[in-house]
């Protein structure tokens, strides 16, 4: 599975990065983009209600609701997708995050009942909401229901979160909101997902 | 128009008494080596007379100074997300507030000079601390304060008694002052490494003198602590650090002009050189020493 | 929403992990740091020349310096939360607690302690016993009547606290640096901004 597009949605549903990391990755327009970040924004929030008042009852934090109810509650493994803080091979830090892997305990999603993961016959999209509302979007190049995709790509869009706190959110140049152009996030995301 | 006014330090204890280690405009100069053993005891004295008023009772005055100059108790940290947030915002204050990226940096690099030219005596000083010396001391967390118990002036005094009797005087961890750097490669070198290590954990990559003008140096820096998080602009947000060489060169009479300038290399993208350029008089003077 | 947040992040073996441990895990080794003394002295920096700019004008600088820190508190959130993975809290105690354990732990190496609750539990103190910001400070006098000399962190609290659609009050009610006997930190939840949840959490 390999990872053919990155989107950052901002919390009013504005798309403010998009990234190909596949040559052959079918191009959308600009437009199409907006209106993809838009729509998923109006899905997740629409997901969240349609999820059976049962469920919600039953299994408050197990219930993954949504278009696909992916992976299990209970999978505590958390795969390695590559390191985000340790040196590099050219020696130059990576950041404020430190450690093989920053992310080494399994995690509880926050996002109970909305969208996470979307699968059709050719493609994968998977979709990390933060608890300010940012969404990380993840496209594949491969479609999965498998468990442990999902949650590669969970930890995967986790890391992105954490170079978008350290390449973004530190840069006094960018405002809040705004589309990110950030030389550095846009390399050190290449080095990630290259890992992958 | 207030500004021009020295403002008395509140904590400074009114009734005047020989420990006090803040500097009084109203007493004048007076003996500012740390705590040493004569004037502790009349230091407590001074805090338990003047416990009376509210303020003298609150601060233990000589802690704060004698932490501070004690090279071993000295390592604490806060994380660098905190510190990259607050550059952050300084740095966006600055570009508020500027027309121009030069004004833009010049507010950057005034910022680093107030910091610069508190750190070379600082440094000096520390580095004159014989090694290990108070080393049993630093156990205590540098940032805690030595209790004591505003309420009850006995124990106030004893708290205070007690501290100072607790910790050495630093002074006698000194056998000699390291001495004044008087060359500017001297001058430099401390730079380089006593307070590159201070600033940044590391010492700077090297220092280089300028093949072609006599009166410049280069201290190279392959990655930056303080701006790595910034993707490159225009702006050039090392002139902090370049203020903080200033300041530093400045306050040791080695009157310069810092600039920096980005040089990209494979795998040290964020390479910068500080290019450090004496005035002329600094040059004449050497000529005159040799 | 989440029945035991330290429960949650605990590692996978399922060793329930407190969040004081959970907090020392991170900072010791998984956060980056610089020398507290350079964050001290640049703070001080921007504090003096604010008082320049601002004529000694201290409710000014308050002003600004709350300011200030509103713009980090909503950018240092996500660092935050990126680092963490905390869930929301579900009780304002648990919120107070995550403050005072794990950002404060985690950002300044201090840990304050909590208290002075409110009877109906929406407001409460931060004491601050160590504080990097202010390590080494005086006040001159005609500051020590009005400046709050670490009112960034108000504005800090308030922003990250507000990214997390919680609408708070932040106020120093005491600091030592004014002759005061404590450092006392006030947060006053107004309401929680139920609208702004992000669609989706429980």
């Amino acid at each position: 599975m390999a990872i053919q597009t990155i989107l950052v949605i901002n919390k009013s549903g504005g798309l403010v990065y998009q990234r190909d990391f596949v040559a052959t990755a079918p191009r959308l327009s600009s437009n199409e983009y907006l209106i993809l970040a838009g729509t998923l924004q109006g899905i997740v929030a629409i997901a969240s209600q349609i999820t059976p008042k049962s469920l919600q009852i039953a299994g408050k934090g197990s219930a993954k609701g949504g278009v696909e109810p992916a992976g299990g509650a209970a999978a505590p493994l958390v795969p390695y997708v590559g390191t985000l803080g340790a040196t590099t091979a050219s020696g130059t830090p990576m950041g404020s995050f430190l450690g093989p892997d920053y992310f080494n305990d399994a995690f509880a999603s926050c996002n109970g009942r909305g969208l996470k993961h979307v699968t059709t016959d050719q493609n994968s999209l998977f979709l990390y909401q933060t608890l300010t509302g940012i969404k990380f979007v993840a496209v594949s190049t491969q479609p999965t229901t498998n468990a442990m995709a999902v949650a590669v790509a969970e930890n995967l869009l986790r890391k992105a979160y954490c170079l978008y706190a350290d390449y973004v959110m530190k840069n006094p140049f960018y405002e809040p909101e705004m589309p990110i152009k950030c030389e550095l996030f846009d390399q050190k995301l290449g080095v990630l997902v290259g890992q992958l | 128009m207030s500004q021009k006014i020295i403002s008395p330090s509140t904590s400074v204890n009114s009734t005047a008494h020989p420990g006090s280690t803040g500097y009084d405009y109203t007493i004048g100069p007076q003996q500012t080596l740390p705590e040493l053993p004569v004037s502790s005891s009349t230091t407590g004295g001074g805090i338990g007379g003047g416990a009376s008023t509210a303020v003298s009772t609150t601060l233990p005055l000589p802690s704060v100074y004698n932490e501070s100059l004690n090279p071993n108790a000295r390592n604490q940290h806060v994380s660098l997300s905190a510190y990259a947030f607050l550059f952050q915002e300084l740095v966006s204050q600055a570009r508020n507030a500027s027309k121009s990226v030069s004004e833009i940096e010049l507010r950057l690099h005034r910022s680093g000079y107030h910091i610069g030219i508190r750190l070379l005596e600082l440094l000096n000083f520390r580095s004159s601390v014989s090694a290990g010396f108070g080393s049993s001391s630093s156990s205590k967390a540098f940032f805690s304060k030595t209790a004591m118990n505003p309420s009850g002036n006995a124990l106030a005094l004893n708290g205070s008694l007690s501290s100072t009797q607790d910790e050495p005087s630093l002074a006698q961890g000194i056998s000699h002052m390291k001495r004044r750097d008087l060359k500017p490669v001297e001058i430099l070198q401390f730079i380089h490494s006593t307070v590159w290590s201070y600033l940044f954990g590391r010492v700077s990559d090297d220092l280089v003198k300028s093949s072609e003008r006599e009166n410049e140096f280069m201290l190279i820096d392959s990655a930056p602590m303080l701006t790595q998080f910034i993707s490159s602009t225009n702006v050039q947000c090392d002139f902090f650090v370049c203020g903080i060489i200033e300041g530093i060169l400045d306050s040791a009479s080695f009157p310069c002009n810092v600039t920096v300038h980005s040089v990209p290399e494979p795998n040290f993208e964020q390479k910068v050189v500080f290019v450090v350029k004496f005035e002329p008089q600094v040059l004449e003077r050497e000529a005159l020493r040799a | 929403m989440s029945a035991s947040m330290s429960g949650n992040t605990a590692s996978s073996s399922s060793s329930k992990k407190s969040l004081k441990a959970f907090s020392d895990d991170i900072w010791k080794n998984k956060t980056a740091k610089i020398n507290a003394e350079l964050f001290t002295l640049t703070y001080g920096s921007i504090v003096s020349q604010l008082c320049t700019d601002y004529e000694r004008d201290f409710a000014k600088v308050n002003k600004q310096l709350y300011s200030m820190g509103y713009n980090i508190g909503v950018r240092l959130i996500e660092d935050f939360l990126a680092r963490t993975a905390l869930p929301r809290c579900d009780s304002l105690a648990k919120t107070s607690e995550v403050i005072s354990k794990c950002a404060f732990k985690i950002f300044l190496n201090v840990t304050p302690q909590i208290g002075n609750w409110s009877s109906n539990k929406d407001s409460f103190s931060i004491f601050l016993d160590e504080n990097p910001l202010s390590e080494f400070v005086e006040l001159p006098m005609d500051a020590a009547r009005e400046l709050w000399y670490s009112n960034i962190l108000c504005g800090v609290l308030k922003g990250a606290l507000e990214m997390v659609q919680m609408d708070c009050d932040v106020y120093f009610a005491s600091d030592v640096l004014k002759g005061d006997q404590t450092t006392e930190l006030r947060v006053k939840l107004n309401k929680i901004l139920k609208d702004e949840i992000p669609a989706g959490e429980d």
